[in-house]
């Protein structure tokens, strides 16, 4: 019987051992996902200052298409006058306002790009395929930086809702709240070397 | 005595539990198997490179990495399975840990024969230096023209030679007229290699470290993972003496086709 106790005694221990480990992880990832967060903005704002040169480029090309211009415009100038509240991440409704308007800005932009196929002489300018480089580098980057905030806070969401996450918020740390996700096509979530028949061309 | 022997079955099955939690690390390792297997600087799946420009391309990025501690890759594929050879960059880059785990000076360059598309993905580290511009002007400007007239290895040879040279600081595109440099500039440009090869020696010993401590940990935790936490290069054992040092991507490069 003194075996039981003893084996009883260490598995006591090695849970609690466990435990204790996971008493930095909320903070941890609390910060990987403010980190993450920072990220995507920082990508937004590239992209958001790219814009002018692009409209300044675009426009100097005699008798573009001038609804598909300002409609880019018009998207930008909403996104550069979004206020981002400090809360942002745990604020759903400021989620989804900050989520369409950049989205508006996205859709925006690859339609100027799609209707500068027609523009061949504009296109073939060094001046437009250095900007068009740009922009699509950082729609790129924009991608992958949700890619990595969605996944940050879905570690960090999991962590507060699992043990021994769970306890830690009960004990240390009850003022953390579930974080706001973004929202994606189904189609940028697939995990690669997963799901390999679907592609997906389209732009972000 | 029979209360006992339950015991011990019970204490031999929660063994067993444990044994299977700390081989899931394992499992998850085993996973990764599905990444092109880093055999070299030079990951040549498509088959369209030559043994000898092969070894020139390695010898020549082997040369830039004891220089700039920057590490570059070159692979070819003969599929991208309809995924966007973006996330192909990206997966290589991260999965393989390409670039020294601090400095995400990390480079794919990514050549898929068949869709006739190509890619230079660009690390973290290295964005400033290999902006997406120039990435797109070495693409259209050295390299295309090379796969256009049918000749795969000039053009690869070509964009090995552009981007060694953009992050040497001797690329100059061909609109671009060279400035003159400074003296001071040139003084320290002459220390630079001594410099290097100091942070590379520090870099290698802090890998070495940093590595038997990953190991332990999530060594199998990439691509998604690889924003935060990502340095996983480690889990990975080269053939030809070669493996990633760790270093992250973001997205940043540019892509091209012919």
């Amino acid at each position: 019987m003194r075996i039981v106790g003893f084996v009883i005694l260490g598995l006591v221990i090695a849970v609690l051992v466990w435990a204790a480990t996971g008493i930095n992880a909320i903070p941890t990832k609390e910060e990987n996902a403010g980190a993450a967060w920072a990220q995507v903005l920082n990508q937004y704002q590239r992209r958001a200052e790219l814009v002018p040169n692009l409209v300044a480029v675009v426009k100097g090309a005699a008798e573009f298409e001038k609804s598909t211009l300002e409609s880019v415009v018009e998207a930008r100038s909403r996104v550069g006058s979004m206020q981002v509240p400090a809360d942002i991440l745990t604020n759903p409704e400021a989620m989804r306002s900050f989520d369409a308007n950049q989205g508006a800005l996205t859709s925006a932009l690859s339609r100027l790009l799609v209707v500068v196929e027609q523009y061949p002489n504009l296109k073939a300018t060094e001046g437009f395929q250095t900007l068009q480089a740009q922009l699509e580098g950082t729609e790129n980057r924009i991608a992958v930086a949700r890619r990595d905030f969605i996944e940050a806070v879905r570690s960090y969401n999991t962590e507060l809702k699992t043990f021994p996450g769970v306890l830690w918020k009960n004990l240390l740390y009850q003022d953390r709240a579930l974080m706001q996700q973004l929202e994606v096509e189904p189609a940028k979530m697939e995990v690669p070397m997963v799901d390999f028949g679907a592609g997906n061309s389209v732009e972000q | 005595m029979v209360v006992n022997n339950l015991w011990h079955f019970r204490f031999i099955l929660w063994l067993l539990v444990l044994l299977a939690f700390l081989c899931s690390g394992q499992i998850a390792v085993a996973q990764d198997a599905s990444l092109p297997a880093l055999t070299g600087r030079v990951v040549d799946r498509a088959d369209i490179l030559s043994s000898a420009a092969e070894a020139t391309i390695a010898a020549k990025l082997e040369a830039h990495e004891k220089a700039t501690t920057n590490q570059i890759v070159v692979v070819t594929l003969p599929d991208l399975m309809g995924r966007p050879i973006e996330d192909w960059g990206l997966m290589l880059g991260r999965g393989w840990g390409i670039g020294q785990a601090e400095k995400d000076n990390g480079v794919v360059f990514l050549i898929a024969p068949n869709e006739r598309e190509l890619r230079i993905e660009v690390g973290y580290g290295l964005e400033g230096e290999l902006t997406d511009a120039l990435a797109d002007q070495i693409i259209r400007g050295d390299i295309v023209p090379h796969f256009k007239a049918g000749d795969m290895e000039a053009g690869i040879l070509a964009g090995v030679d552009a981007i060694t040279g953009v992050l040497g600081g001797t690329y100059r595109p061909a609109a671009e007229v060279p400035d003159g440099q400074d003296r001071i500039g040139s003084i320290i440009e002459e220390f630079v290699p001594f410099i290097a090869m100091g942070i590379w020696l520090l870099a290698l010993i802090g890998i070495s470290v940093r590595r038997r401590w990953n190991r332990k940990k999530n060594a199998y935790e990439w691509y998604w993972r690889a924003g935060s936490g990502g340095r996983s290069g480690s889990s990975f054992r080269s053939g030809g003496g070669f493996s990633g040092g760790g270093g992250s991507f973001g997205g940043g490069g540019a892509s091209g086709r012919w």
